[in-house]
């Protein structure tokens, strides 16, 4: 077995596993309606059947594939941050609030492209989601969650 | 007849103050967002949905127009001056227009691509006008399976044409599917890979789907691969008038350039791609100037650009009339449409004359406010370019949770964000293309209705897709185009290295 492609080979891989599960999870659906003609399952099981199939073209692919771009050189790390910080205000959001959780993701995302100034990024951060705050809750009435200036801040519109 | 009054009250409708007032609002962040590089107009239009959110339905429409339009003007400035692409449309005018600003004329390769784009957009505007009510006539007629075979095709051409590889393409179009198929079945109220999670019930939104791949997957890839490296950015110089020579040789390939991005942007042909390679290898074999062709030929951005913006245009029609996106931008349109409960195709015309009118009237003065902001104002979006690029991302992270949170209103949402930017990450590095995955969460829904409405009607039997001539035609059409391409490699036999 030679592999051109390896990570289009593992991805084919994923793609194959992900079709099983579906096709596994679309029978556990329940079809008890007489009158259906057609049940909440069998569309799944058109997904799942699809994406085995193409998990398994994708690896054929992989190959036997002619034009193999090189993968560029990744760096984790700037990856990770972001994503910790994503977690984290989905984590926190409600109860810390909108604007603190947006200094944070500037403040992530600013580093994770090697911009070092934490304050300055934070101060940043904490300006745009403030004036998004405003900008959202007093002139377009929907709710960015205030946290704790909740009891301090008029209630909006 | 018909038409002319409907478009006149459709302009009454969109030059009341206020709206004319959104519609500004619309075109001025369309190009402010659309101009930030690597951003294309699918990720503008779905980063800015929530900005809509509390409009009544007309106005939140004549704000998307503006929007829609703007984020095409942004996108091709960003093109030209730095080379960054946000979509394949913009690909051809990347190559000439920053030709062009190397050697110093990126304020004329600028002009001609506003211009273009203002002429391009508005006579393919009035093709819309026309052809919409005429695709209404047709679509009333199309039943069940011609509706199914129709997204069957519009997938197949998409997932045909963008990408090298057709296991990924196909893999990417049915992970769009899936995740189009989390929540409820709306026939039956069944639980379907919601895992018991109440915020999944409702099913995934498809901004979150469009942020998450494409905004947030893009800022992880270019973290990952590129970190902060400032880019060039082309300097605007001199005059912004173009000369007379520009003039002459760049008012028939707008023309030209319209008359292919219309008709190919309205059928189901997987968005401006095509058309704006066509336009440009179509000026280059006319051109009196070859030799100038990928040193910074003015033909090779008039053409391609106003057959970008008249393929917007196009797509227009199928989504208003038909309810069928035939690129990502549309796509993500009718998730704004499905937003508000409504539902573009033949019953929108009756039923909301007054939002599909105000729409296109809206798009007719969006295009001269767009004129306005990007001929004398062109250099406050430049200064938008040179943004350092920490500051870019993290803003673009910003407005990516901002779009996903303020939809629901829930922090669920943030994790799926989390997660399908992740996805898109991991697609951009093994060369996944992004679009099929959008397109299958869009129809999936539809597709899925029309299927097993067509099996109701005929009783389970699976031959309704093949015995009536229009399915039968369309279905025979989108295997072709699937396996065309896989059949002449088999045939074509490559030596092995």
């Amino acid at each position: 077995m030679f592999v051109r492609n390896p990570p289009k080979a593992l991805f084919g891989c994923a793609t194959l596993l992900l079709g099983a599960a579906v096709l596994f999870l679309a029978r556990k659906i329940p079809v008890g309606f007489g009158y259906d003609v057609v049940g909440p399952a069998m569309f799944p099981t058109i997904i799942g059947a699809g994406l085995t199939l193409s998990g398994l073209l994708a690896i054929f692919e992989a190959r036997v594939n002619e034009d193999v771009e090189a993968m560029p050189p990744v760096d984790l790390l700037p990856v990770a941050i972001i994503c910790a910080a994503l977690l984290i205000e989905a984590a926190a959001i409600r109860s810390v609030g909108w604007i603190p959780m947006t200094g944070l993701l500037f403040l992530a995302g600013a580093w994770g492209f090697g911009d070092r100034r934490i304050a300055l990024n934070l101060g940043i951060g904490l300006a745009m989601g403030a004036a998004i705050l405003a900008a959202f809750d007093y002139g377009l009435g929907l709710d960015l969650p205030l946290g704790p200036l909740d009891a301090l801040l008029p209630p909006a519109g | 007849m018909d038409t002319i009054s409907a478009l006149t009250h459709g302009f009454a409708v969109a030059a009341t103050p206020v709206n004319l007032l959104w519609s500004l609002i619309g075109v001025t962040l369309g190009t402010a967002i659309g101009v930030l590089p690597g951003i294309g107009p699918a990720t503008t239009v779905a980063l800015l949905m929530p900005v809509t959110l509390g409009l009544d339905p007309t106005s939140a429409f004549i704000m998307f127009a503006g929007i829609y339009y703007g984020a095409q003007y942004g996108g091709s400035t960003a093109s030209i001056l730095l080379n960054t692409p946000g979509e394949a449309g913009a690909m051809m005018t990347a190559l000439e227009g920053n030709a062009m600003a190397r050697r110093g004329r990126g304020a004329q390769a600028l002009a001609t691509a506003a211009i273009g784009s203002f002429v391009a957009g508005t006579i393919a505007t009035a093709g819309l006008t026309f052809m919409a009510p005429w695709l209404v006539e047709i679509a009333i007629k199309l039943t069940a399976p011609d509706y199914f075979a129709l997204m069957v095709l519009s997938m197949a051409t998409v997932t045909a044409v963008i990408g090298k590889s057709l296991g990924l393409g196909l893999a990417s179009l049915f992970i769009g599917l899936l995740l189009g198929a989390v929540g409820l079945d709306p026939q039956t109220g069944q639980e379907r890979f919601a895992f018991g999670v109440m915020e999944l019930l409702d099913g995934i939104d498809t901004v979150v789907v469009a942020v998450g791949l494409f905004a947030v997957g893009e800022t992880l890839y270019v973290a990952a691969t590129e970190g902060g490296k400032p880019d060039q950015v082309g300097a605007v110089r001199g005059s912004f008038w173009m000369s007379r020579e520009d003039w002459a040789r760049s008012w028939k390939p707008w023309l030209r350039g319209t008359a292919i991005g219309f008709p190919i942007g309205a059928i189901p042909a997987g968005g401006s791609e095509i058309p704006t390679i066509l336009s440009y290898s179509l000026e280059r074999r006319l051109s009196r100037h070859k030799d100038e062709f990928g040193r910074g030929a003015i033909e090779g951005v008039a053409g391609p650009e106003a057959a970008n913006n008249a393929s917007a245009a196009g797509a227009l029609s199928p989504l208003l009339a038909l309810g069928l996106p035939t690129s990502t931008t549309a796509a993500i349109l009718l998730a704004a449409f499905q937003q508000y409960g409504l539902r573009p195709g033949p019953m929108l015309f009756q039923s909301n004359a007054d939002l599909v009118w105000g729409l296109i009237a809206s798009l007719y003065i969006g295009n001269v406010f767009l004129l306005i902001l990007n001929l004398p104002l062109v250099s406050i979006w430049v200064k938008l370019l040179s943004i350092p690029k920490p500051w870019l991302y993290a803003g673009i992270l910003v407005l990516a949770s901002l779009g996903t949170y303020s939809v629901n209103g829930n922090a669920i949402d943030l994790v799926l964000l989390w997660g399908i930017g992740l996805m898109g990450f991991v697609m951009r590095l093994v060369g996944v293309p992004i679009v099929p995955c959008l397109l299958g969460l869009i129809l999936g829904p539809l597709i899925e209705q029309q299927l097993r409405r067509s099996l109701a009607i005929s009783q389970g039997d699976w031959s309704v897709f093949v015995t009536q001539p229009v399915s039968a035609a369309l279905l025979a059409l989108a295997a072709c185009i699937l396996l065309a391409p896989a059949l002449s490699r088999v045939f074509r036999k490559s030596p092995s290295i």
